[in-house]
C-alpha cells in the first residue's frame, strides 16, 4: 500500500484505536442482537454494552445521570434534535460567525419556516470573540445561545465556560457543539455551565462513523426529531417521556456504540491531557515550521495553545483545490480543501468563497509525519510556474 | 413452585442499571422478559429472591434508580 499521511482528522479520525475494531468486531461476530427490545440474553447483553458506554460517555462529560445521554447518529443530528425540538416562532438564537453547517442551515431553515430570530455574533479573523457580546445581545425573547467548541476551520477555542456563565444568569440554554474537541479538550457539563451538549464518536472519541449523541443537563421542554418504536411503553402508541427513550425511536447503531465505548475507554487510559498534550507538540510544530515557507499564508491564531490540532492555509498562486489534489497525488497526504461546510467561518477569516487547505491531526499522527510534508509543500512551491 | 421479587422498570436502561448494581452489591439478581401477567413499560424485568426484597430496595434508592413497580411472582 502507498504510504499514507491522514491529515484529515477534522473530517474523521483515522486510524482508530485496535480496541475499537475489535470491539465493532466482537458485537457483530458474539453478540448481534438489538439491544432492549427482547427479554433473551443476547438482547441483555447488547443492552449492557449500550448501557456501559452511556456511562463511559456520561464521566468523560460530567452527565450526572447516564439516562440523560442520548444516543444520535452524529452531532448534525444531535443539534437537529435541540433546533427543532426547542425552538418556537419567535424565539431568538444566539450564535456566532464561526460555525459549521450543521448550526447554521437548521437555524436558517427555523428563521424561514417558523420565523425564530438569529443573531449572529462576529468573532474576529482569528476566531476569538468576547464573551461580553453575548450579554449585551440577549432578549427577552432569547431562548438558546449555540456555539462550537472550536473552529473546524481554523481550531480556534471559544470561551464556553464564560459564555455559559452568561447563559445561565440569564436564564438562557446554552449548547455546545463538541464536534471537533470531545475526546481531546475536557469538557464538563456542571463546570462549563453547559446545558445540552452535543458530540459525535467518530472524530476525537475515536469511533466509527454513524454515532453521536446529545447529553442533556436538566429534561427541557424539548419534542423529540422521530417518534417510534422505543421498546418501552409498547402498549402505548404514544412516544413515551422517559429519557434515554424519548430521543431514541428505532433501531440504534449498536455496533457503533460498541465501537464508541471502546473509544471513550481508550480516552480515559491515555488521559484526555496526554493526547492534547501530544496533539499540541505536533501542532505547535506545524505551525512553525509552515510559518516558516516563503509563500503560505497561515490563518487562524497561529498558538497551538489556544486553538486545537486544526490548521489551515494557503499558497500564494495556488488554488486550494490544486494543493489538495497534488499533495494527495504526488505526496500521499491526505487533506481537506474547500469551505469545510463552514463558509460563514471563511467569511470571517477573509477566504471566501475559495476556501482553505486544512491540516487536522490526531494522537496517531506523528512528527516525522509533519517534516515529510512540509518537505512535500516546498516542493509544490517550488514546483509551481507563473503561467 | 417458588415466589421472587420481580421489579419493573420505565425503560430498559434502568432495568440494566439495577442489576449492575445489585450485582455490585452481591444480589443474586436475574433479567427475564416481563411475564404476560404483569404489564410493564420496558419488556425485561429483574428477579431476585424475596427475601432479598429489602436489602435490595434500600440499595436501589440509595442509588437513585428509578423503578415503576415491585410484585411478587410466583414462578413454576
Amino acid at each position: 500500500m502507498k504510504k499514507i499521511i491522514y491529515f484529515d482528522n477534522a473530517a474523521t479520525s483515522w486510524h482508530k484505536p485496535d480496541s475499537v475494531y475489535n470491539a465493532m468486531n466482537y458485537f457483530m461476530r458474539k453478540v448481534g442482537a438489538n439491544p432492549g427490545r427482547s427479554g433473551h440474553s443476547k438482547s441483555i447483553e447488547a443492552a449492557r454494552i449500550v448501557y456501559e458506554t452511556r456511562q463511559a460517555v456520561a464521566k468523560l462529560f460530567g452527565v450526572k445521570d447516564s439516562s440523560h445521554v442520548v444516543f444520535t447518529s452524529n452531532a448534525t443530528h444531535a443539534l437537529n434534535i435541540v433546533f427543532k425540538g426547542l425552538l418556537q416562532p419567535g424565539d431568538n438564537v444566539i450564535t456566532t460567525s464561526i460555525e459549521h453547517n450543521s448550526v447554521m442551515r437548521p437555524l436558517h431553515y427555523l428563521e424561514k419556516t417558523i420565523g425564530i430570530r438569529i443573531t449572529v455574533i462576529p468573532c474576529r479573523a482569528d476566531g476569538t470573540l468576547l464573551p461580553e457580546l453575548f450579554e449585551e445581545k440577549i432578549e427577552r425573547d432569547t431562548k438558546l445561545i449555540v456555539i462550537n467548541h472550536a473552529s473546524n476551520v481554523i481550531g480556534t477555542l471559544l470561551p464556553i465556560r464564560e459564555i455559559g456563565k452568561i447563559s445561565r444568569e440569564h436564564g438562557v440554554l446554552f449548547l455546545v457543539d463538541a464536534a471537533q474537541t470531545a475526546g481531546v479538550i475536557p469538557l464538563d457539563m456542571a463546570k462549563d455551565n453547559i446545558d445540552l451538549l452535543a458530540f459525535t464518536g467518530h472524530k476525537g472519541l475515536m469511533g466509527p462513523q454513524g454515532i453521536g449523541g446529545l447529553c442533556i443537563r436538566n429534561p427541557v421542554d424539548m419534542a423529540p426529531l422521530m417518534q417510534g418504536g422505543t421498546g418501552s411503553n409498547s402498549e402505548y402508541e404514544i412516544q413515551p417521556e422517559v429519557l434515554p427513550d424519548k430521543y431514541e425511536s428505532g433501531t440504534l447503531n449498536t455496533v457503533g456504540i460498541a465501537g464508541l465505548g471502546a473509544g471513550v475507554k481508550f480516552i480515559q487510559e491515555k488521559c484526555i491531557l496526554n493526547i492534547r498534550k501530544y496533539e499540541k507538540a505536533l501542532t505547535e510544530q506545524l505551525i512553525k515550521e509552515l510559518s516558516t515557507i516563503a509563500g503560505i499564508k497561515l490563518y487562524g491564531l497561529c498558538n497551538a495553545e489556544k486553538q486545537i490540532s486544526i490548521v489551515s492555509f494557503n499558497i500564494d498562486g495556488l488554488k486550494p483545490s490544486d494543493i489538495g489534489y497534488k499533495l494527495d497525488k504526488e505526496f500521499g497526504i491526505m487533506a481537506r480543501v474547500g469551505l469545510h461546510c463552514a463558509p460563514i467561518a471563511h467569511k470571517t477569516i477573509g477566504t471566501f468563497p475559495e476556501g482553505t487547505v486544512r491540516f487536522s491531526l490526531s494522537y496517531f499522527n506523528k512528527h516525522k509525519e509533519i517534516d515529510y510534508t512540509v518537505q512535500a509543500l516546498k516542493k509544490i512551491i517550488k514546483s509551481y510556474k507563473p503561467r | 413452585m417458588k415466589s421472587f421479587c420481580l421489579i419493573t422498570f420505565y425503560a430498559t436502561h434502568y432495568a440494566i442499571k439495577a442489576e449492575m448494581i445489585l450485582k455490585k452489591n452481591g444480589i443474586d439478581v436475574e433479567l427475564v422478559p416481563v411475564p404476560r401477567k404483569f404489564s410493564s413499560n420496558c419488556g425485561i424485568a429483574l428477579t431476585l429472591p424475596l427475601e432479598k426484597e429489602n436489602i435490595a430496595m434500600d440499595i436501589i434508592k440509595n442509588n437513585k434508580v428509578q423503578i415503576e413497580k415491585t410484585y411478587q411472582w410466583d414462578r413454576d
